[in-house]
């Protein structure tokens, strides 16, 4: 075994240093990274480039409740762990669902949540009016635009 | 005697974790919402967000019509509103300051008073559509409609 103590098996002291304040850090930091990473999988597909907007609001905590939709350059809207959706009944169908199955119940649902429309920057203004015209369909109210806040433009 | 827990090959593997997560974690850009009214389904449905409370005065409607190139980019920006169609537009910089020349009616805020309608091609880009939206928020609109290209233009 490598980990006896430096000087020989025989002495009475130790020279070992105690390693477990160090594991204890290093277990710390790699829960932090492994929260932050599951986060960003979730909602934010990292194939969406977003434009860049100087006057664009962060979300402020009046907006509990959101949900996303990621309508990449071709005009699908990707859904985390799901087939993409194309056309606007499977968008329609798609919001409603969200919606039924919500905590609040549907009604409160389509009135309480945000719909945040993250669009690729070269995606065309007919996928995002197709995407809008669906969610309106689907019975939502509040709806934004995202983009990426930039210092000046 | 002292058993010792090996505590090294723990660590050995913690460490490759972290590092695992450090090369794979992408920060979040900032990212910020621009608040939009939803479109209309056809002509015959009833515009939305219309406070209650302000029904009786109508708002001065005014249009931005934006035609698109091929590639996507804005080839022409024209604004109307009632009191007629505003000069030749190049640029949005241009669009900003025809913007910030409209005089809301009198006694009423800008925003309370004007409702800006966006207009676009449906090639436009998104990038595009959010450079105009961006700069009806510089000139004090919030919020926004969205809808598409009349083909028929008088």
């Amino acid at each position: 075994m490598s980990h006896g103590p430096a000087g020989g098996g025989h002495g009475q002291q130790s020279a070992e240093p105690n390693l477990t304040p160090l594991l204890d850090l290093v277990l710390q930091l790699i829960m932090f990274f492994m929260l932050v990473a599951n986060f960003v999988m979730d909602e934010h597909s990292v194939l969406i480039k977003l434009p860049f907007a100087s006057q664009a609001k962060p979300l402020t905590t009046k907006d509990t409740r959101i949900t996303y939709l990621n309508v990449d350059k071709t005009g699908r809207v990707l859904v985390p762990l799901r087939d993409p959706l194309l056309t606007p009944e499977e968008i329609k169908f798609h919001m409603l669902t969200l919606a039924r199955t919500d905590p609040l119940g549907e009604a409160a649902a389509k009135q309480e949540i945000t719909v945040i429309i993250r669009a690729d920057k070269d995606a065309r203004y007919h996928h995002i009016l197709k995407t809008m015209q669906a969610i309106k369909a689907a019975g939502y109210s509040k709806l934004q635009l995202r983009a990426q806040i930039a210092e000046n433009k | 005697m002292d058993i010792a827990v090996p505590i090294v090959p723990m660590l050995d593997m913690s460490f490759q974790l972290l590092a695992f997560f450090i090369l794979t974690f992408k920060p979040m850009p900032t990212e910020g919402q621009l608040a939009i009214n939803l479109p209309r389904l056809d002509a015959t449905d009833t515009p939305q967000n219309i406070d209650p409370s302000h029904l009786e005065d109508k708002k001065d409607e005014y249009t931005i019509t934006l035609n698109s190139s091929a590639d996507g980019g804005v080839a022409n920006i024209s604004m109307k509103g009632p009191t007629g169609a505003s000069p030749d537009i190049k640029n949005t910089p241009e669009l900003l300051y025809q913007l910030e020349k409209i005089t809301p009616p009198a006694g009423r805020k800008r925003e309370e008073g004007i409702s800006i309608t966006i207009e676009a091609d449906d090639n436009l880009t998104y990038a595009r559509l959010i450079e105009v939206m961006n700069m009806c928020k510089r000139a004090g609109y919030e919020t926004v409609n969205l809808m598409p290209l009349r083909k028929e233009k008088s």
